[in-house]
């Protein structure tokens, strides 16, 4: 098996980005004994760090060189250097807020009325589940939501009404969520604003919350949501690092493939207005 | 839209494994647990180190009380790593509420209100619970905001006109002020996650999607709940008792804290004689000698992930073909976690692999067997062999005999496992 590469020798992603599918010994090869921080990684499950560490201990390797974090941890890190808001509301506060919002009269429940039936605040998580569907799918950008209409254009009946009620009522969600919350209202959003955060400051977002890292690694996913995409599209095409996609066995290679087509959109971190 | 579905691939039909894979047929969930408690037990015999065995689960929900039931029964100690996050759920939120509340001498508004706001439920409830948001929203509209007393606050309430019932016996019990002893721990805190259990729980399974998603959490949440109040109580009154905590619903707000932190079942000190059981998610980049996996029964590994998005634009994003190519491909769509999952559970083991399944679920109905053992090479452990494993001998059957390396010492660690 083919262990690491650039993406699907495209142009499309930057020369910095490199997939490895099933392998970490790479990146427990950069343990070395240093003062500073040379290697990011990034991973959304907490165990996986864990993880990662008992590897590193387990063959006497250091841990110093390393930062171990999440996605949002680093977004709010990004976000805090550059002295912007950093908190997200998380799912409690979420669902709490979507309920409020579902229980009232407006562009939203008048979609989700016609997707769900009943009384749109029942179905909080059908909601919450569609806004992060879709997040995962588009990150937002729209670009993607236009591709995401034109897909849903081209179905069948009924499939495309019911899928373009879906997509009216999550995009209208989102933009309340955004009017209603003082924090970002989800993890993806204060993402997307650390994203549009480190292109709007030339990088240097980056270079300051990070200043000595050499490389960021994402481990552990099987999907990896245009959220991220994103995060990393900003900075690779901003900052001298490098990033390191650690895929999984079983879709690596076909997540590998799909990605040069994913990864470049103008303005990464930019929310469609509709 | 053109392919069908079977056009997408994510990985290579056969699978090389790099050690062996022994199956274990059963025939309920229960006799699963079972078997894979008796192999584990068994490898203790042969000498293997606890540390090199592992039981992974693809969803521990359901495997959890039938493993630890099993784990008894063999002397073995588990710990259970679970994905739950406690801090997240609304019980805790509303239990570290309460310490909060407590703890102020003069709670604002906001403060009197949020337990109320989390869904706080009396003991024997009979009207309609937890508060409707309406009634709520209308108590915070007409209370005043400013600090006061929890006394002050009862009798404002009560002296009201307007305040529903349900508002007043909440201010009743809040002013009865709990002193922070452990027994309050246990009766005022234990209480309150007793009656979300009874009237929450309940209540969010009726008005819960099909896929029964926020109920899970709850009742998960609640059995973790009740099992962090009772640690709270336990090490409150050992701390209080050396005298290295002061008595104070904020000294217990902090052990919630630090305790809901901690993975749950986890122990506290480094203690080797305790055999990891992991979800499958939470494998990847292990490696572990003998790993005993559980649960390979088509529906539950590989699970049916839910969705809103509709199956044929599920089939459109994945394949990608124009316009859909820029769209970020969720590989769950079509089981692609639960093959990482797979891949990587084969992968973690570096002496071999123990597979179990059952065939029958409690109703009595067929189980078949995960299509994710389709393409590899298995060694199928005998029904005898199976018998004998469960029997009082707990032989190891001697496919999985073979797996063990030759220098491995025959003779038994001397020290038992509980």
């Amino acid at each position: 098996m083919r262990v690491s590469s650039k993406v699907a020798d495209s142009d499309a992603v930057p020369a910095s980005v490199t997939v490895h599918v099933g392998d970490v010994e790479t990146l427990l090869g950069w343990a070395e004994h240093a003062s500073r921080i040379s290697t990011v990684v990034i991973a959304p499950v907490e165990l996986h760090r864990r993880n990662l560490k008992l590897r590193l201990t387990d063959a006497n390797l250091p841990l110093d060189t390393f930062a171990f974090t999440g996605p949002t941890a680093v977004a709010s890190h990004i976000l805090d250097t550059a002295g912007e808001p950093s908190k997200a509301l998380d799912r409690v506060d979420r669902l709490a807020l979507l309920g409020d919002i579902l229980s009232g009269e407006n562009e939203a429940t008048d979609y989700f009325r016609m997707v769900f039936g009943g009384e749109p605040a029942q179905s909080g998580n059908a909601v919450e589940q569609a806004r992060r569907e879709l997040e995962v799918a588009t990150n937002y950008h729209p670009d993607r939501v236009r591709a995401f209409r034109q897909v849903i254009e081209s179905a069948q009946s009924p499939i495309d009404v019911d899928a373009s009620d879906l997509l009216d009522g999550t995009l209208a969600v989102e933009r309340v969520l955004r009017r209603r919350s003082e924090k970002s209202p989800s993890d993806g959003a204060l993402i997307r604003r650390a994203t549009r955060t480190v292109i709007d400051t030339g990088g240097s977002a980056w270079d300051e919350a990070y200043p000595s890292a050499e490389r960021m690694a994402l481990v552990g996913l099987s999907t990896v949501p245009a959220t991220l995409v994103d995060l990393f599209s900003a900075i690779t095409s901003r900052c001298d690092v490098e990033a390191h996609l650690f895929l999984r066995r079983g879709t690596g290679p076909f997540l590998e493939q799909r990605l040069a087509d994913v990864w470049p959109v103008p303005n990464p971190g930019q929310v469609v207005v509709t | 839209m053109t392919d069908a579905p079977s056009a997408i691939r994510f990985d290579a039909p056969n699978l090389e494994t790099d050690v062996p894979v022994a199956e274990i047929e059963t025939t309920t969930r229960y006799q699963e647990a079972r078997a894979a408690m008796a192999v584990v037990a068994a490898l203790r015999d042969r000498g293997v180190p606890v540390r090199d065995i592992a039981v992974v689960a693809r969803d521990l929900d359901s495997y959890e009380e039938p493993l630890t039931r099993a784990a008894i029964r063999y002397g073995v100690t588990p710990v259970f790593w679970t994905q739950i996050d406690l801090v997240e759920t609304g019980l805790y939120r509303l239990i570290t509420s309460l310490c909060e509340l407590f703890a102020a001498d003069e709670p604002d508004r906001e403060l009197f209100l949020r337990p109320l706001e989390l869904e706080w439920t009396p003991q024997e409830a009979t009207d309609e619970w937890p508060l409707p948001a309406d009634v709520l929203a209308e108590t915070v509209h007409r209370l005043p905001q400013e600090s006061r007393p929890t006394h002050a606050w009862n009798s404002l309430i009560d002296e009201a006109g307007w305040t529903d019932r349900r508002v007043v016996e909440y201010a009743e019990w809040v002013a009865r002020d709990p002193e922070p002893t452990p027994a309050a721990v246990a009766d005022v805190l234990g209480g309150v996650v007793e009656s979300y259990r009874e009237t929450v729980v309940p209540e969010r399974q009726a008005t819960d999607s099909p896929a029964l998603l926020e109920t899970e959490t709850a009742a998960r949440a609640t059995v973790r709940m009740e099992t962090l109040v009772k640690q709270v109580e336990s090490k409150y009154s050992q701390r209080l008792a050396n005298e290295w905590t002061d008595e104070s619903w904020t000294a217990i707000h902090g052990m919630c804290e630090s305790l809901a932190r901690q993975r749950p079942g986890r122990r506290e000190h480094a203690n080797a004689r305790a055999v990891d059981i992991l979800e499958s998610n939470d494998i990847w980049a292990r490696e572990i000698p003998y790993v005993v996996a559980v649960g390979l029964v088509d529906g539950e590994w590989p699970t049916r992930a839910s969705s809103t998005v509709p199956p044929e634009l599920q089939h459109a994003i994945l394949a990608g073909d124009s316009p859909a190519e820029r769209l970020a491909p969720r590989t769950a769509w079509l089981g692609g976690r639960d093959l990482d999952q797979f891949r990587d559970t084969l992968t973690a083991a570096t002496t071999a692999l123990i597979i179990t399944r059952h065939v029958r679920d409690v109703d009595g109905s067929q189980q078949t067997r995960s299509p994710l053992l389709d393409h590899i090479d298995i060694e199928p452990i005998s029904r005898d062999a199976r018998q004998r494993l469960l029997s009082a001998d707990r032989a190891l059957p001697s496919e999985i005999e073979s797996m063990l390396p030759e220098e491995t010492p025959a003779t038994p660690e001397v020290t038992p496992d509980a």
